[in-house]
């Protein structure tokens, strides 16, 4: 019986760390939900958002704000309009379990793009920070470096502004 | 019995950790506190500790823009005094993780603030720094950020230059 307490002992100790404030993993539930998430969205489907998004989720992006899952799907439908095609390069993501109950996702995906009118191919390298709450993701921060999406909107403009009237 | 005791010991410490675990994070560590510091003297355009801990062989990556070797990571945040004033951080949040590989990344989230040198603009951008450590070292950092406000102001120093 003795030996039992001491493995009962042993297998708690083996785990607890005194030095430490959370939990990082990237194949649980939040991780698996985000990556289906980015591979639907390249291919245009919109149909786990409902499921991973709260209806009044605050959105940043590149420092501009939003508010409501509709304005994340409006805004996520524009590349698609820009773009012909949107692959994924490479991706990485993990989720942070604090002891405190926060959970945070941090994702960087590389997204390889081709412009719709100019056929142009460029690359866009995110970094996606989601704050979950009861299950749904209530923050999505999104940075990236805005200078090849703008340069691609100008070709984007100027080849409609080119385009003749009318067939 | 004895060989019963061994198998449940070894299934105990098999099952007890769970596997999708890849990391830990730390409670006070050393790392979050010299980046904070590196930070705090980077608003002070100090990088003396910086090039204390950075690896010769440094890996740099700015938004998809990369760069390689101690130096040239120091001139390029040097050169960041030549564009902007003021530069500071704010909702700063920092941690380290004890990777399942043995390495340990900190995290370093802020806003960087900071004014235009040429434009007089005042800048608040979101940024993410990933410093990745190896023997007390840094060999790899990640930032994240948009580079907008850089682009602003060079392309003012240019039209300037221009028509001078």
């Amino acid at each position: 019986m003795n030996r039992l307490y001491f493995l009962f002992l042993l297998t708690l100790i083996s785990c607890s760390n005194p030095n430490q404030m959370g939990v990082v993993k990237n194949s649980d539930d939040l991780s698996l939900k985000l990556t289906t998430f980015i591979n639907q969205y390249v291919d245009e489907s919109y149909e786990s958002l409902d499921s991973i998004f709260s209806d009044s989720i605050h959105i940043n992006l590149n420092n501009r704000t939003y508010n409501s899952i509709s304005k994340l799907e409006s805004g996520l439908k524009l590349y698609h309009n820009l773009y012909s095609d949107i692959l994924i390069d490479s991706q990485f993501l993990c989720t942070f379990y604090l002891d405190d109950g926060s959970i945070k996702t941090f994702q960087k995906v590389n997204f390889i793009t081709k412009n719709k009118i100019t056929q142009n191919v460029g690359s866009i390298r995110a970094f996606f920070e989601y704050v979950w709450l009861d299950g749904y993701v209530v923050e999505l921060n999104v940075v990236f470096d805005s200078e090849t999406l703008t340069k691609e909107v100008k070709f984007f403009k100027s080849s409609l502004k080119n385009q003749p009237i009318g067939n | 019995m004895r060989i019963f005791f061994i198998f449940l010991v070894f299934l105990f410490f098999l099952t007890s950790c769970t596997s999708d675990i890849i990391g830990v994070v730390l409670k006070n560590d050393i790392y979050s506190s010299r980046v904070i510091e590196m930070m705090n003297d980077h608003q002070e355009s100090n990088f003396n500790l910086l090039k204390k801990y950075l690896d010769e062989d440094v890996f740099i990556e700015y938004s998809g823009k990369i760069y390689n070797g101690k130096q040239n990571l120091i001139e390029v945040w040097k050169a960041e005094f030549y564009y902007f004033s003021d530069v500071f951080f704010d909702k700063k949040e920092v941690f380290t993780t004890f990777n399942k590989d043995r390495s340990y990344t900190t995290i370093f989230k802020a806003n960087w603030n900071a004014s235009g040198n040429f434009t007089n603009n005042s800048y608040s951008v979101y940024s993410f720094y990933e410093f990745k450590w190896k023997y007390d070292r840094i060999f790899e950092i990640h930032v994240h950020w948009n580079n907008e406000p850089y682009y602003k102001e060079w392309d003012k120093l240019i039209k300037s230059n221009k028509y001078e």
